[in-house]
């Protein structure tokens, strides 16, 4: 079998875990869409008086990455899980590709990803969110999330390699994760920022596949921050991947 | 033969008398610290609070000052009232984690008085309040935070928040003591959590909610103590917003103390 395959049956195994978990499910689901309504309830008044355009064409696409980039606490958990258990000795046992493993779980996890923020992309219609600029736009829309997601997956798969236990993982994303959420074009404007700040919240990852999003999806600057985002995640894929497999041979 | 007489109810000295159990709460509630001491916990108390204190602030405090809030004075308080809804989800989770292992069955068979359990932990969790509301209030000052009032305001203000705190932990504490799950039950009770400091003046005053929905915000537990709490930490006339404040608190430490006391019954 070639690795293809092998990445593609160990990440249909991932996703389907995923699936058949109804717990999972909700709680994935549930966050991103409970902090869209808050953030719209909250602080939509505030926010709208202070830039142009609808605070939800914003907040969505933050919304949407953010809850790409919160699945990885699940991929980490996950992984280390499958650690725990045995089951990647086992892979590793087998007469299998080792880089499949690991690849497995990010391309299985980045396929629950694209579950998430479609789900999200739906709900986010409701206050009026639209994609405006075409289907090509729309497929750039979710490649960009992807890209984006990955660049936090093979983080979380490399944490769970070193950490001790679950808890670590969880303590150690989650601020990170609400940090760069915090100090991103997210939720409000750059220029809402401190002066001090604005150099941080440009070049935080999230707020540049943010302006690519919002670009592709209701107008504004795109190419730039694509190429900056892309070029990003394939940096971070071709030297995590290889890294992730090294250590685990290393350590266990 | 001599007839053994049986002891009539055959209860320990050791599960009787006040001192008994305060010696036995301290003794658990030492347990319940020494758990404290992991990443997690660290990370929770020590690092998080700073992380949503200084988010908030760098994303609204520009937008609010438009306003004419000074946000570091408005929203100081309110992560400190966020940081007592925590403590208190996590009462629920070691409750849970305590009765999932089997620790809670092992105080059972223990000669102690059954109060300590409970007490030892409102003891471990009073102190992580302490903890946290000092840490926040540290870092609110470097933001720009004054207390503007005298130390007994500033007592009231602590003793305020520990008490929330603390008729918080009782109502978690009935969810946690009915279960066995506690990933479950921390998952559950983040959604009254978030719903109630999202529906209040926490983060915005209540003028930037929709009109329909401000009397709710308003009147809102969270709000009703926050106000409370800011008025001693910034002045002004403390008794027309002290007294619902305290009349939320003892109403819901009633609701809760019977359901929590319910749960204790059925779990222990």
């Amino acid at each position: 079998m070639s690795v293809l395959r092998e990445t593609a049956l160990l990440a249909g195994r991932n996703l389907l875990r995923f699936l058949g978990s109804k717990q999972l499910l909700a709680n994935t689901l549930a966050f991103p869409l409970a902090l869209m309504v808050m953030m719209l309830v909250v602080f939509g008044k505030i926010v709208s008086a202070a830039s142009d355009g609808a605070y939800i064409d914003r907040l969505a696409p933050a919304i949407m990455l953010f809850g790409a980039a919160y699945s990885a606490i699940g991929t980490g958990v996950g992984f280390f899980t499958d650690i725990r258990t045995g089951l990647v000795d086992r892979f590793c046992s087998m007469p299998i590709n080792r880089s499949a493993i690991f690849a497995g779980r990010v391309c299985g996890d980045l396929g629950r990803v694209l579950i998430v923020v479609a789900v999200t992309a739906a709900v986010t219609y409701i206050p009026g969110f639209r994609f405006a600029g075409g289907p090509l736009a729309v497929l750039a829309f979710f490649g960009v999330v992807l890209a984006f997601a990955s660049i936090f997956l093979w983080l979380a798969l490399v944490l769970a390699l070193f950490a001790r236990n679950e808890d670590v993982i969880i303590s150690m994303l989650n601020p990170i994760l609400q940090l760069l959420l915090f100090f991103s074009s997210g939720f409000v404007p750059i220029t809402a920022f401190p002066v001090f700040l604005r150099p941080v919240a440009e070049s935080n990852p999230l707020s540049i596949a943010h302006t690519a999003l919002v670009g592709l999806s209701s107008g504004g600057p795109v190419a730039v921050p694509l190429v900056q985002i892309v070029v990003l995640a394939a940096i971070v894929n071709v030297l995590l991947a290889p890294l992730a497999a090294r250590l685990y041979s290393r350590r266990y | 033969m001599v007839a053994i007489e049986q002891q009539p109810a055959a209860v320990s000295s050791t599960e009787r008398g006040v001192t008994n159990l305060v010696r036995q709460s301290l003794i658990l509630g030492a347990r319940n610290v020494r758990l404290l001491a992991n990443f997690g916990s660290v990370v929770m108390l020590l690092i998080f609070p700073l992380v949503f204190l200084y988010g908030f602030l760098a994303i609204f405090g520009t937008l609010l000052r438009g306003q004419g809030i000074d946000y570091a004075q408005y929203l100081t308080p309110a992560i400190i009232v966020h940081w007592m809804f925590n403590i208190a989800d996590t009462t629920a989770f070691w409750f849970a984690t305590d009765r999932r292992t089997g620790m809670l069955s092992r105080y059972r068979s223990m000669a102690i008085n059954r109060g300590a359990v409970v007490v030892g932990r409102l003891c471990a969790d009073a102190l992580r309040a302490a903890i946290s509301i000092g840490v926040i209030v540290g870092a609110g000052y470097l933001a720009g935070f004054r207390f503007l009032t005298g130390p007994v305001a500033i007592a009231g203000f602590v003793l305020l928040a520990i008490a929330l705190s603390m008729t918080l932990a009782a109502g978690t504490s009935a969810l946690g003591l009915a279960s066995t799950d506690p990933e479950a039950v921390a998952a559950t009770v983040s959604f009254p959590h978030l719903l109630l400091i999202m529906v209040s003046t926490a983060f915005v005053p209540a003028e930037a909610f929709p009109s329909w929905l401000q009397p709710v915000v308003r009147n809102s537990p969270v709000s009703v103590v926050l106000d409370a709490m800011r008025t001693l930490a910034d002045g002004g006339a403390v008794l027309p917003v002290l007294w619902p404040a305290l009349v939320w608190l003892a109403g819901l430490l009633v609701v809760f103390s019977y359901l929590a006391t319910h749960s204790f019954r059925r779990a222990l």
